[in-house]
């Protein structure tokens, strides 16, 4: 080692730590080396010295006895100011910007009239039935389930199946189905008669949770060993393609009712249908907050004209925009006339009715005033 | 060399392990707020943290409101210290360095800095001492802390929140320094007579 290599470690030495040997063999025979050491050690005892000779003050008196705290840690904590790194604050604003855009592109997407899905329900092969089809909505508050029934070989199959939850092509569906075979159905006739539309006490059938990607086949399994295959597709002709939603002209169906004003829901009537066949006829819906709204495909006295949009039903009242969001198409047509009265309840026109209930009904074009 | 008052030897001797333990002992008592130890453990440090600071920031009441706010923060929010990292005291003397340094920030650019530099001038050099303040603030900071403090390398790396080698290497580099400063103005001194 050369005096280049070792001057660290001389300075390592000073402070009383190990140094490699080959260093302190070269330090004890190098004549410079040693007068370095010397110099260093001499370097800190004058400093020593000095700060010795500096008059050294005891500390100032301090009252260390607890404080009384205002408020608790979380809130003097809330208060107090962090220091966030720039980068920090601009990643902050791009993540705030991206989590608002998401609502927004969200709240869009609720707002639209929703894509319709189309269901195929098909037996086993060793069914004679063949498949059915149904169209349901995917978007808005309210969606229809889809009902249907299969006559099968060995008795006949209801299913309901509704949209649990969807993630972009992707459905989670909830399917509630009943087989009762041609004996079970012969021995009790009261079996047949539950699995007519609308079924009773669906809500006590067993229901399968399942995800089912467009275009994918999968097999259901149904109580009494019958099974059936459900496929997924969006329906390019919407609701026209499934007979289930085909009206006839005059024909105004209202089925599970919400009404918003803008984003406010005014009321809300749940498993609630009604339908008027006839020319003129209408549907009406009392809610007990809000009263009652009169819907008819003719114009009449009092009302006022409303636009419809498939499951939708957009007007305007009082300069206020609303809109009824039904669980299935409600008219063939485009045009609808919507009368509301506030006033209206139950009791006063029939004596012991409730006013606290909210229903839907329809009537002729004799009822309607 | 020394004159009138007897030299107070640091304490070099290392307790690590001891220190660890009383550390940690004394660090429960802080965040129980038991006001009594650590009134003793501020009148044990303030003084030498408060000489320390004085050499940092030049003058002798920004160094004890210093020091006094160092302890002060320590008692207020006691969290922060792991004994995993350095002392107890290197914990203190960390947090007295950064105060300062905070508060050479707030001054206008170089004022008291040169002050202190214009106290002397190389060709006056005297004594070490004025020699040492020839030195940058980081090496009189480090210097001071290892010669008169006795702070270990470990507590300068806590302190300085650099590597041990680093601490050797900055060490060097200062006495170094100093003994070139000192030993030019030894060497014109003898030319001259």
């Amino acid at each position: 080692m050369n005096c280049g290599s070792t001057v660290e470690f001389v300075s390592a030495l000073c402070d009383g730590e190990v140094i490699p040997v080959e260093a302190v063999r070269h330090i004890r025979n190098c004549k410079t080396c040693g007068i370095t050491l010397r110099e260093y050690l001499e370097i800190g005892t004058e400093l020593r010295c000095e700060a010795s000779l500096e008059p050294v003050e005891a500390a100032s008196p301090i009252s260390w006895e607890r404080k009384k705290r205002i408020g608790s840690n979380w809130l003097r904590e809330a208060s107090e100011i962090i220091r966030i790194p720039r980068f920090a604050v601009a990643l902050m604003i791009v993540t705030i910007l991206g989590l608002s855009s998401g609502l927004v592109a969200l709240k869009t997407r609720a707002a639209r009239t929703g894509q319709i899905l189309t269901l195929t329900l098909r037996p086993s092969e060793s069914s004679s039935g063949g498949p059915v089809q149904c169209s349901m909505l995917t978007d808005g508050p309210k969606i229809a389930p889809c009902s249907v029934i299969l006559a099968v070989e060995s008795g006949t199959v209801a299913s309901s199946t509704r949209i649990v939850a969807r993630d972009e092509n992707r459905f989670e569906l909830g399917v509630r189905s009943k087989f009762v075979s041609k004996q079970a159905a012969e021995a009790d006739k009261t079996l047949e008669s539950s699995l007519s539309y609308p079924f009773k006490n669906l809500d006590t059938w067993p229901e399968k949770r399942l995800w089912l990607e467009l275009g994918q086949n999968v097999p259901i399994e149904i109580a009494g060993g019958e099974t059936m295959t459900l496929r997924a597709a969006f329906s390019n002709e919407g609701f026209s393609a499934d007979p289930r939603f085909a009206r006839n002209p005059d024909e105004l169906d209202v089925s599970f009712p919400v009404l918003l004003e803008g984003k406010i829901v005014v009321f809300d009537i749940p498993s609630a249908t009604a339908s008027a066949t006839s020319k003129g006829g209408c549907v009406f819906m009392y809610a007990p907050a809000s009263g009652r709204y009169v819907l008819s495909l003719s114009p009449f006295a009092g009302s006022v004209e409303g636009r419809i949009e498939q499951n939708r039903i957009h007007f305007e009242m009082n300069g206020r925009p609303y809109e009824f969001v039904l669980g299935a198409p409600t008219a063939d047509g485009k045009r609808i006339w919507i009368l509301h009265d506030s006033k209206y309840r139950p009791s006063l026109e029939k004596e012991g009715a409730q006013d606290n209930q909210p229903f839907v009904g329809s009537a002729d074009s004799q009822h309607c005033d | 060399m020394c004159k009138s008052e007897p030299f107070r030897s640091p304490i070099r001797i290392r307790r690590q392990v001891n220190h660890l333990a009383h550390d940690t002992a004394l660090w429960n008592l802080i965040c129980r707020r038991d006001a009594v130890a650590f009134d003793a453990f501020y009148r044990e440090n303030a003084p030498r943290l408060c000489a320390f600071l004085r050499h940092l920031v030049g003058d002798r009441q920004v160094a004890e409101d210093i020091a006094q706010e160092t302890f002060t923060s320590i008692w207020d929010r006691p969290r922060g210290f792991d004994p995993d990292r350095g002392s107890l005291r290197a914990y203190v003397y960390g947090i007295g360095r950064k105060r300062a340094a905070e508060w050479w920030r707030s001054q206008r650019p170089r004022e008291v800095d040169q002050e202190i530099v214009s106290m002397v001038s190389q060709a006056e050099v005297q004594s070490v001492r004025e020699a040492f303040f020839l030195l940058s603030r980081e090496q009189r900071t480090l210097l001071w802390l290892r010669e008169v403090d006795g702070q270990s390398y470990s507590e300068l790396a806590a302190i300085f929140e650099i590597p041990v080698g680093t601490v050797r290497s900055r060490l060097f580099t200062a006495r170094e320094q100093l003994r070139s400063i000192w030993h030019g103005t030894r060497q014109s001194q003898k030319e001259s007579a």
